[in-house]
């Protein structure tokens, strides 16, 4: 347990914590105090204090647990707290009206001023929509419209882990994967990736099985060719070379062509081919 | 009372605009993002599976799921309207009526002004308002959840059988993220506080009686409404559970886990 005094993670949690909250609301609670005080002496007030600091403890055993951690687990916390944000708000409004030269100029305006402030703040982060997940629908879209034609679904095999892709694209969703093994029927020796599809097991319900594993590129090209269906589509994140390091030391050309390149944003590129066929 | 007497009173008033602009905000948001997350897929295909019939299906989808949120949505893709859509609107709906127990709250522990700023700091939260225009379950979650603590503090300050109407909502909240058992800790936290204030004030047999009697139809009304629904998918290969298995992970992770190995995670 000597990692709880690590600083590093306590400004970690700290700084989720004070993101899930939300600045504005983190401002208003240093004001709180008086409000906090009044909650305690009732004994709704009690509990709903109470409620926070087991929130808190317990978000903080799930944080340093190490598992996978999500933001919004903090949520709950920011609405109970927003209740004491709220006496903060008050406390800071009737402050505003005490100084001198805000009670000449617009006394009676000072709690519009505050509130408009608060809620253009707010609204304009909480509208606020970035396009840079646009490609999951795009390349969907492309994938859809290229095998309209035909009456079975297209297969697109994806190194990028992302399910929204199968949900979009409506094709036979695969996984490739370089170091995501499964565990069902891996064989020995260790291959170098594996080709996967979601089914039931009896023993853990859906999860990841390899369709086929290989260890060479000539392994890798047969697994390819075996995929029935009019056409499969590859899409790799443009960083993702390691398929083409196995086909270049092999000496084997690539079995698919490049049909489309998307980004996201400045930092990724991704990139849709489809196999040749013969 | 008359709707125009409603409207006269100026705290309702000022209540229902704030829920009229969490409202307007929540559908321009869901409206402008028409994107979903991953693990709405996952709710998405859950939903469609469970509608057609195939419970089996569904909850080979993912075992540990809650059955409110999924099950809601399995019903409006049954009833015509759609999982995405089903989804969608109920987010928004939680998210907005989630106002309403936050003003009371506010209101009842400390003035009727506090209530309606809390309810329009939550109304304009930003991540908030983001989530209950996406098809996650958690703004159905804190809907549920917050109307527990506010029945939990009427409780608190009414008779021994108002503890019931939070162990109803705890069970409820608990059948949409499994985090919702916390306010059952809570209450019994809170409990024990009333206990040590008792000693100090000599009256400990009353308060003991009465605070096992509350923790009791807390924690039964809570077993009423969850475990039957545990029973009925018992039958399948679904491992949700009123408490959540993983808790003793959780700790065994806590007690055992290096700082080195936190760090690489967050950095994953």
């Amino acid at each position: 347990m000597g990692f709880i005094i690590t600083i590093k993670l306590w400004l970690i949690f700290l700084g989720r914590l004070f993101e899930a909250v939300f600045p504005t609301n983190i401002v208003l609670l240093c004001f709180s105090w008086r409000g906090l005080k009044e909650c305690w002496k009732s004994p709704g007030g009690r509990f709903l204090i109470i409620l926070i600091v087991e929130m808190i403890i317990s978000r903080l055993i799930i944080f340093f647990s190490g598992l996978p951690y999500q933001g919004r687990y903090l949520y709950p916390l920011a609405i109970c707290l927003a209740i004491i944000a709220a006496c903060g708000l008050d406390r800071l409004i009737s402050l505003l009206k005490e100084i001198k030269a805000l009670k000449s100029a617009f006394a009676t305006k000072i709690t519009s001023v505050m509130i408009i402030l608060m809620v253009a703040i707010c609204i304009g982060k909480g509208l606020w929509y970035s396009s840079d997940k646009l490609w999951i629908k795009e390349v969907s879209s492309f994938v859809q419209k290229s095998a309209v034609s035909f009456s079975v679904r297209p297969v697109l095999i994806s190194g990028v882990d992302d399910l929204r892709l199968a949900y979009y694209s409506n094709a036979e969703y695969l996984r490739l994967t370089f170091k995501d093994f499964s565990r069902y029927l891996l064989p020995e020796p260790r291959p170098r990736c594996q080709i996967q599809k979601t089914v039931r097991t009896s023993e853990d319900a859906r999860t990841w099985v390899p369709i086929f594993s290989a260890i060479t590129a000539k392994e890798l090209d047969e697994g390819f060719k075996k995929i029935e269906a009019p056409k499969v589509f590859l899409f790799l994140e443009d960083k993702d070379k390691e398929i083409f390091d196995m086909f270049e030391e092999a000496k084997i050309p690539f079995p698919f062509k490049q049909v489309a390149i998307f980004r996201e944003g400045k930092k990724k590129t991704f990139v849709l081919y489809e196999r040749i066929e013969q | 009372m008359k709707v125009s007497e409603m409207l006269k009173d100026r705290a309702f008033t000022w209540l229902l605009l704030i829920i009229v602009l969490a409202l307007g905000l929540r559908v321009a948001r869901a409206c402008i993002d028409t994107g979903i997350d991953k693990d709405s897929v996952i709710y998405l295909w859950m939903a469609k599976e469970a509608a057609s019939g195939n419970i089996e299906g569904a909850v080979s989808l993912n075992q540990r799921m809650p059955p409110l949120y999924i099950g809601l949505m399995a019903l409006g893709e049954y009833a015509g309207i759609g999982a995405f859509n089903t989804g969608i609107a109920v987010s928004i709906i939680a998210g907005t009526l989630l106002l309403i127990p936050v003003f009371w709250l506010g209101k009842k522990l400390i003035s009727e002004r506090i209530g309606l700023y809390a309810a329009l700091l939550v109304a304009i939260h930003p991540y908030l308002l983001r989530l209950s225009a996406e098809i996650m379950r958690d703004s159905l979650f804190y809907l549920l959840l917050i109307t527990a603590v506010a029945f939990a503090v009427k409780a608190a300050e009414k008779g021994v059988l108002w503890w019931i109407a939070p162990g109803i909502f705890t069970g409820l909240a608990t059948m949409t993220r499994t985090e919702g058992i916390e306010i059952i800790f809570a209450a019994i936290i809170w409990f024990l506080v009333g206990v040590y204030f008792a000693f100090k004030e000599r009256n400990v047999k009353f308060i003991i009686r009465r605070t096992f009697l509350s923790v009791s139809l807390l924690v039964c009304s809570f077993i009423v409404v969850t475990v039957p629904i545990q029973l009925l998918l018992g039958g399948s290969q679904s491992l949700w559970g009123p408490v959540d298995y993983r808790i003793s992970s959780f700790f065994r992770g806590f007690m055992n886990l290096k700082a080195e190995e936190v760090l690489q995670k967050e950095k994953h």
